[in-house]
């Protein structure tokens, strides 16, 4: 007797789900349009938007992707890359009297200007690079007070990142005193991982999101899009776990909230 | 040893809004130009003009819907919550979403410690929000339909609301200003899935004016802003009358 | 032994059994072996009925009975591999000879090779030596008739046609009387036909079948009130086939079309039920767009002529449509809307009218030649030989025995050849029909041409003078229980009975200017 196994069930799934997603393979009447007006295979998209998560500071970031669509409903954003010039160039404290803008909040700033901190003391997001599988179920026209037709989509991100950060007690070392010198090599075994405190400068982690794009022509969207990222920051000595808390896992992550506004120009995927 | 730090959000408090202005930017409508069979062939320019007519799918009167989301905006804790909604459908326009009660179970996120292990700063202000109450007016100007996977129509509309709501937190009542947007997916007559985000604006008492222009620009120091993202599930009952 | 005792009791019940199933529900029985002569018992060979001497190959009939066990558990290649044998080493008057023909014929249908199976059942209703199995091997056959799909030289002209059946039941001579009776309405023999309506028993389909096929003679001679008397009775008959109660329905809503009463046209074609964005709806679409036009709705023509742009129904040829644009934009004063779109026949089938003209084949061309395919005869024919590829196909996946495999094989290339050859044959003779109705349509489209070009200068008639412009509906309103949207082009499913237009009528009173 064959022992049945849920590893089957994901074999003929999984290109199950393939075909079902490949529009081709739709029946006419068994489909909700016919020729759709908006298609895209090539995307490239520059985006604005914002980290806003962090206690310490709040900041801007630029974003560039590419993203290839299978179909309509399937695609990979193969890279995106963004950045946040602020956290590299705080320094850049604009202000005259008593007022200063910078992208650090109150606590940021009172952390500087009274307890005796380093900009480069607080844990910042510099830079991130992703890749995302994108799933695009919806796609839809919206009447706008009965004038003009509205097409919109709304599609779910899932894929991995990595991030450089300005480190709280940056492993494996502290940039700004090993600018133009070769970083020693780990002595021990012990020396490769960080020490419990340390936080890395270079922090693998996955994230989530969804979105939504105005088609605005043949070639142009706008695309708006939130995620949720989550980095491996470094490890801790274990705790006994506090009640109403989640139990403290020694391993510390860093919550990266991201919001974005930006524009897609799109090429191919024509009927 | 400890600092006083006191709004956690500073003059990023207001983000939420720009997100609802780019929300509303969402809806602008589409500049394709109107291309009839007829285009290529028709010299008398937009002779023809044709449209679809379709009767919006939903026409019932009552709304009780449960939703699942989150406060994600404190940096301190995550707010997991839990809210039920009754929604009065006056008219294909206007609705009175007459009492929304959520219910939030707080999540710590662990900067609390981290930042007394790093920098040994301490927050004065660790209250966290409990529960809140609100009532809200809803405008539901935009309609539509999603294709899903090309196979199943959605019909979808998006509305805006704006109303009062009252929080308990911790150790205090706070009531606010709230506004916010959202879609409905309606899947059956009596079944639809709904997204919204909201932004309260919370007080935890009056604030005293501002003694100087830059206590104006930080903003009053009693104000706490709570964004919220949920979704869920709405139950629709009773025909209204045409 | 007792197994074999079992299968022996079975032999025995089962022509009974099948006659009283037959009976009650007139559909197939399950696979009932039948033996009104009981085999040898040792499995020997069966001796030939005639008494001449045993065909020095003779299969014995275990072999058939083994082909039963194999077809009652479901094996149906092996069943049929059996059977096979059975027949190649028998003569025709062995015991087990007819049997074994039906049984073959009823694995290889459950094997999905319906026109193989056909051909068995076929020798045994033709040969009818055992009158027991001939209601269930036509009632195999009527199966296969009503899907519209199958061989209608081997099934009704030789079979049908072509034999006395005697009596039958209820079911079976409806269908054979109907069927008959059809095959002498193409000899132009109507009085046997009738008579053969006549005797169809009341209860089945057949009854509303027939009295379409009457009804559409009524018409041709003439009789107007007869013809619809029995349109309607066929339309309104609960054991009509859903294709009769169209047909019937569509008759109506045509004669209602050809009375001038358009809005009772519109409203029976209401009445008939087509398959979402088949041809069929696309040709109904177009049916109430004429309606429409002489109705002087001019507006929801035009509507209808967006959905049949569609994407859906692009393979259809509807070369008429031009033209009744064309009208439409003239009744409204679009004079080169008008011309565009008299134009735009000419623009797509200027082509296969070019080809016509230098009097190639007119099948030839890829236009004539898809138009000719959606002929009603050579899209059945299509359909036949589509089924016959899809079923030689089939073969690789039956197992059965070598023998079998090999003479099917022939069987289907035999006949995939013969149908592709009937094919072109109607083909033929529909591309001729639609050359010629394509140059009459481009003599309407040039009429129309022509018409518009004096209209351009010509006093609007009286009558149909109006005292203002008549402007487009005005814009909708902002919101409220209608929602509107743009039509820019994209087709959405729900939406193509949804579409109104909006569009000036520009025929004006010259007083105006006075």
């Amino acid at each position: 007797m064959s022992t049945w196994h849920p590893m089957r069930l994901l074999v003929v799934a999984l290109p199950a789900l393939f075909l079902a997603l490949t529009p081709e393979t739709a029946r006419a009447d068994r489909q909700v349009i016919q020729n759709r007006t908006y298609r895209m295979q090539h995307e490239f998209t520059l985006e604005g938007g914002v980290l806003p998560l962090d206690v310490l500071y709040k900041a801007g970031t630029v974003t560039g992707r590419y993203t290839f669509h299978f179909n309509d409903f399937l695609a990979w954003e193969a890279l995106s890359l963004t950045y946040a010039p602020m956290t590299d160039i705080s320094i850049l404290n604009l202000g005259f009297g008593p007022f200063r803008f910078n992208h650090f909040t109150q606590q940021g700033n009172d952390l500087q200007d009274n307890h005796g901190y380093d900009t480069f003391d607080v844990d910042q997001l510099r830079l991130f690079a992703e890749s995302n599988l994108v799933l695009k179920p919806l796609y839809g026209k919206f009447s706008f007070f009965n004038r003009a037709n509205a097409r919109v989509e709304l599609f779910g991100v899932l894929g991995g990142a990595v991030a450089n950060f300005i480190a709280y007690r940056a492993w494996p070392f502290q940039p700004e005193e090993n600018i133009g010198t070769v970083p020693p090599l780990p002595a021990t075994a012990a020396d490769i991982f960080p020490k419990p405190g340390q936080t890395l400068l270079i922090r693998p982690g996955v994230n989530f999101g969804g979105g939504t794009r105005l088609y605005v022509g043949e070639h142009f969207s706008v695309r708006l899009d939130a995620r949720s990222y989550t980095f491996l920051e470094g490890y801790t000595t274990p705790k006994a776990p506090v009640p109403r808390e989640l139990p403290e896992i020694p391993v510390g992550f860093t919550q990266v909230l991201y919001l974005g506004v930006g524009t897609s120009l799109s090429f191919g995927g024509g009927l | 040893m400890s600092a006083a730090l006191r709004s956690r959000f500073g003059r990023w408090g207001m983000l939420p809004g720009w997100l609802l202005c780019a929300a509303v930017l969402w809806c602008a409508p589409s500049t394709a130009s109107a291309v009839t069979p007829w285009s290529p062939y028709d010299d008398e320019e937009q002779t023809l003009k044709a449209e679809v007519v379709q009767q919006r799918r939903f026409g019932k009167l009552h709304e009780f819907s449960l939703s699942g989301g989150v406060y994600p905006l404190d940096a301190l804790y995550t707010g997991v919550v839990g809210t039920f909604r009754y929604v009065l459908h006056l008219s294909d326009l206007w609705a009175w979403e007459i009492a929304g009660g959520s219910y939030s179970f707080n999540i710590t996120s662990g900067v609390e410690k981290r930042m007394l292990d790093r920098y040994g700063l301490q927050f004065t202000d660790t209250e966290r929000i409990l529960a809140l109450g609100e009532s809200n007016v809803i405008l539901k100007p935009i309609y539509g339909k999603f294709a899903v996977f090309n196979r199943w129509i959605w019909y979808a509309e998006l509305y805006l609301l704006a109303g009062v709501a009252l929080s308990r937190y911790s150790a205090s009542w706070r009531p606010g200003p709230d506004y916010g947007a959202g879609i409905r997916f309606h899947l059956f007559d009596w079944l639809a899935l709904h997204m919204d985000a909201r932004h309260y604006i919370l007080w935890s008492g009056i604030p005293p004016p501002p003694r100087s222009p830059a206590d104006f620009l930080q903003g009053p120091a009693t104000l706490s802003n709570v964004v919220y993202f949920g979704s869920g599930v709405s139950f629709l009952v009773w025909d209204r009358s045409p | 032994m007792k197994a074999r005792g079992l299968v022996l009791l079975a032999l025995v019940v089962a022509p009974w059994w099948v006659a009283a199933q037959a009976d009650k529900n007139g559909k197939p029985p399950p696979p009932p072996p039948a033996q009104p002569v009981a085999p040898s018992p040792d499995g020997g060979p069966a001796a030939s009925v005639d008494g001449g001497a045993p065909a020095p190959k003779a299969v014995p009939a275990s072999v058939f009975e083994s082909g039963v066990k194999a077809f009652n558990r479901g094996n149906y290649g092996e069943a049929a591999g059996k059977f096979f044998q059975y027949i190649q080493g028998n003569e025709p008057a062995a015991t087990f000879y007819d049997w074994s023909e039906y049984y073959l014929g009823r694995s290889l249908r459950a094997g999905g090779l319906n026109h193989a199976g056909d051909e068995y059942l076929y020798n045994v209703a033709k040969a009818r030596s055992r009158p027991e199995l001939v209601p269930d091997a036509l009632r195999g056959i009527e199966e296969d008739i009503r899907t519209g799909v199958y061989d209608e030289e081997l099934l009704i002209k030789d079979l049908i046609a072509g034999s006395e059946f005697g009596d039958q039941p209820n079911d079976v001579t409806a269908f054979i009387q109907f069927y008959q009776g059809v095959a002498d309405l193409r000899d132009r023999n109507e009085l046997w036909a009738r008579g053969h309506f006549e005797r169809i028993p009341p209860g089945t389909r057949y009854t509303a079948q027939a009295q379409y096929v009457i009804a559409v003679q009524e018409l041709a001679r003439g009789n107007l009130e007869k013809a619809r008397e029995l349109f309607t009775e066929a339309a309104e008959d609960p054991r009509a086939d859903l294709k009769t109660r169209n047909n019937a329905h569509r008759a109506l809503a045509r004669m209602a079309f050809e009375e001038k009463d358009y809005l009772g046209a519109i409203k029976k074609y209401g009445d008939v039920k087509v398959p979402f964005l088949s041809e069929e709806e696309a040709t109904i679409f177009l049916e109430i767009a004429w309606a429409r036009y002489h109705l002087k709705d001019y507006r929801g023509a035009l509507a209808i002529l967006i959905s049949l742009d569609a994407p859906s129904y692009r393979q259809a040829y509807f070369p008429e449509r031009w033209i009744l644009e064309a009208l439409i934009y003239k009744s409204l004063c679009h004079y080169a809307a008008s011309k565009s779109s008299a134009r735009e026949f000419t623009r797509r089938y200027g082509d296969a009218l070019k080809a016509v003209r230098e009097q190639r084949s007119p099948l030839a061309h890829p236009v004539i030649r898809n138009a000719a395919l959606q002929s009603p005869v050579a899209g059945r024919r299509l359909a036949h030989l589509k089924r016959l590829n899809a079923e030689r196909d089939r073969l690789s996946g039956f197992s059965t025995s070598a023998d079998l495999s090999k003479h099917l094989k022939r069987l289907y290339d035999l006949k995939v050849k013969e149908g592709a050859r009937l094919l072109e044959e109607d083909l033929e003779k529909e591309a001729k029909r639609v050359a010629e109705e394509l140059l009459d349509f481009e003599e309407q489209a040039r009429l129309v041409d022509y018409e518009v070009g004096l209209e351009v200068f010509r006093r609007v008639p009286q009558a149909a003078r109006r005292a203002t412009v008549e402007s487009r509906s005005s814009a909708p309103p902002l919101g409220g229980h209608d929602v509107h949207y743009v039509f820019d082009g994209e087709y959405w499913n729900d939406e193509l009975h949804d579409y109104q237009v909006s569009i000036e009528d520009r025929c004006f009173a010259e007083g105006l200017f006075k």
